[in-house]
């Protein structure tokens, strides 16, 4: 069994990137 | 931006059938998710999307009506917190069956006296605060994408959404992640246990939420599990597991101090709007009296004329009343205490009625409605009304039927005062958004009551659907049915245990009374960090109680959330620092970040309801072969 899984792992890192993502979409250059 | 106009049509009738529509579908996903994990879920945001979509079809709609349906479907909803109580009239065994008529007056009473409460309380807490109103903001950037009116917001609100649609369905779906995690060790004797919870939607209503409130929460929450669990936990034997044993501490102590603390702030934070709300009733009273200056500029300031609140309030209190009567009636008490009872029920349902209306209005805005308290506020009505019966019918209550009465009695007052509490914390967060969006208040306060009819009318049979179905934890309604799939309504279990307690001479008055010493020092630490010059520094006293009476599951993405957005915007400001209009700028990237923030709340809140719903039907099935009692 990979690390991702494992559903304690995978919830953890989804939401981390759904929080990169946010951090991206905030921070993205005005136009 | 003129975002209205007097000219559009705001209540309709087509949308209040919708709204009826849709308060059944949503209602019943409620009820059943209450009842079986104890949560609920706010059904503003799904009721505008659903809203925007089938008004859409129509040429001639507008946002004002969307945010009607959203209001009226939201109140519903909302009310369906009453199952955090009514079980409980079965678990101590007066209830056997579900009488429709009870039931429905206490939805109806108790949300129409919620929505009554909150209109003196919306100048006070949504147009002269700046309180965050997570829910309330986000329903009112849907509609306003909806409206057409900032169309590159789209991008930001359509991404959140499908992100965390996808995240919900893959933890509350299909399983394939967890919604969070527990990790507990032992040092020394004493219990330390570390949660996290992955909720994208509460991730958004965090960044909503800010840094204060998440500071507070964060103390809260270090407070609990941090001092207050691996306090109680030493030499405590480990039952299990590590982690089961440290929820227990704190759900059965930690908790009822958080109730304190959450009790003790809320009186605190009412006396220092009590100014404010003092003048949103007399202006209210002022208005009854210059009715004749009506103009598109004073069309949104326009709250239910005071004739017409005091007119709604005396029915219902009639109303009250005589539902109190049939429930008391066949008590087997002597007319002269069925009739004290009935007036002490009625006046207690009115009195902390509007305490605890005004106190859930403001946690609504101060950390969104899906993390306010609502059964907290539950505790505190069960205790107060507890206590005022055991001092009136002290003789009475030895007699074991008449304390069971009693047990009952106090569940009943508490199930009301729920219904107004939990309509409050909406209808403010609505009043929030109809600000946003430029609706007329009357109006909003028409579909809420609205909301509450069509919501008691959906609730009462769904409960006794489910009911007959799988049964409550502790009160089967047929001896050959399955225990293990008894629905456990965790809260109600509480209440029941707590009114118990108190009527027997057992409830453990130690934690209580603690929780209330934490919220005075805190109420002390918060008065001297305002008074530093800056002016920037506070420490929300409700706050740091809801910390520690929330699970750390749902403060840890809030936290996460208020924190980030601190950071964020601190790197914003670095980078504009030298360059003109900087705080222009950074508000531009603080829209995006409402905007991503709302789509979170939007797409885990849709999901939730699809869940549900698909739930519910399974479990309908099963309750179709079951006659109605």
């Amino acid at each position: 069994m990979t690390p991702l899984m494992n559903p304690d792992v995978f919830g953890f890192l989804l939401f981390i990137v759904v929080l990169a993502i946010f951090a991206w979409r905030i921070a993205k250059r005005l136009k | 931006m003129k975002t209205s106009s007097s000219q559009w049509p705001e209540l309709t009738f087509r949308g209040i059938l919708l709204g009826a529509i849709l308060t059944i579908i949503l209602t019943a996903s409620n009820v059943y998710l209450g009842l079986k994990v104890g949560l609920t879920f706010s059904s503003s945001i799904p009721a505008a999307v659903i809203s925007m979509a089938v008004l859409g079809c129509f040429k001639n709609s507008n946002i004002l009506e969307n945010n009607m349906v959203q209001t009226q479907v939201s109140a519903a909803g909302t009310l369906s917190s009453v199952i955090f109580v009514i079980p409980g009239l079965f678990i101590v065994g007066y209830w056997t069956y579900f009488p429709f008529y009870e039931t429905l007056m206490i939805c109806l009473c108790g949300g129409i006296l919620g929505v009554l409460f909150t209109i003196p309380l919306r100048r006070a807490m949504v147009v002269e605060t700046k309180l965050a109103y997570p829910e309330g903001r986000a329903a009112a950037e849907i509609l306003k994408i909806a409206q057409g009116e900032s169309r590159e917001g789209v991008k930001e609100l359509s991404l959140g959404t499908i992100l965390a649609a996808i995240t919900s369905f893959l933890t509350g779906g299909v399983k394939l992640a967890s919604d969070g995690i527990s990790i507990g060790t032992l040092i020394g004797k004493m219990t330390f246990v570390l949660s996290a919870g992955y909720s994208v939607a509460l991730l958004g209503a965090g960044y909503l939420v800010g840094i204060a409130g998440a500071i507070a929460l964060l103390v809260g929450m270090l407070i609990a599990w941090g001092v207050l669990v691996p306090y109680f936990s030493y030499g405590v034997p480990i039952d299990g597991h590590i982690v089961s044993t440290a929820m227990q501490i704190w759900a059965q102590k930690v908790r009822l101090i958080g109730t304190g603390t959450i009790a003790i702030a809320a009186i605190w934070t009412l006396l220092e709007l009590s100014k404010s709300v003092l003048s949103g009733i007399l202006a209210l009273m002022h208005h009854a009296r210059n009715r004749h200056v009506v103009n598109e500029f004073n069309r949104t300031e326009q709250d239910l004329s005071f004739k017409a609140m005091l007119g709604i309030f005396l029915v219902v209190f009639l109303v009250l009343m005589a539902t109190f009567y049939s429930f008391i009636q066949n008590s087997g008490l002597g007319i002269g205490y069925q009739i004290t009872f009935t007036i002490v029920g009625t006046l207690l349902v009115v009195l902390i009625g509007f305490f605890v209306a005004a106190a859930c209005g403001y946690m609504a805005g101060l950390v969104g409605s899906s993390s306010s308290p609502i059964s907290g506020i539950g505790l505190i009505a069960i205790i107060s009304s507890s206590l005022i019966f055991l001092a009136i019918g002290h003789d009475l209550f030895s007699n074991p039927t008449l304390n069971r009465f009693a047990i009952a009695l106090a569940l009943f007052t508490t199930s009301v005062i729920l219904a107004t509490a939990a309509i409050s914390n909406d209808n403010l967060q609505d009043l929030k958004t109809g600000q946003l969006v430029g609706a007329t208040p009357w109006r909003q306060q028409v579909a809420l009551i609205i909301g509450c009819l069509f919501g008691a009318l959906a609730i009462t049979p769904v409960l006794n659907l489910l009911y007959q179905a799988y049964g409550f934890v502790g009160a089967m309604p047929r001896p050959d049915m399955n225990p293990d799939q008894a629905l456990a309504a965790p809260q109600a279990v509480l209440m029941s245990t707590i009114a118990k307690g108190i009527f027997s001479g057992q409830i453990a008055w130690g934690y209580i009374l603690f929780g209330i010493l934490i919220g005075v020092i805190v109420i002390v630490i918060d008065k001297v960090l305002r008074r530093h010059p800056s002016g920037r520094y506070t420490l929300p006293p409700l706050a740091i109680g809801i910390g520690i009476y929330l699970p750390a599951s749902v403060n840890i993405p809030l936290v996460v959330g208020g924190i980030f957005a601190f950071i964020i915007h601190g790197i914003l400001r670095k980078r504009y620092i030298e360059q003109d209009a900087a705080n222009t700028k950074v508000k531009q990237h603080e829209q995006r970040g409402t905007l991503f923030a709302s789509g979170l709340i939007v797409g885990e809140s849709i999901i939730g309801v699809i869940i549900a719903v698909l739930l519910s039907f399974l479990s309908a099935r099963v309750a179709a072969k079951v006659p109605w009692q």
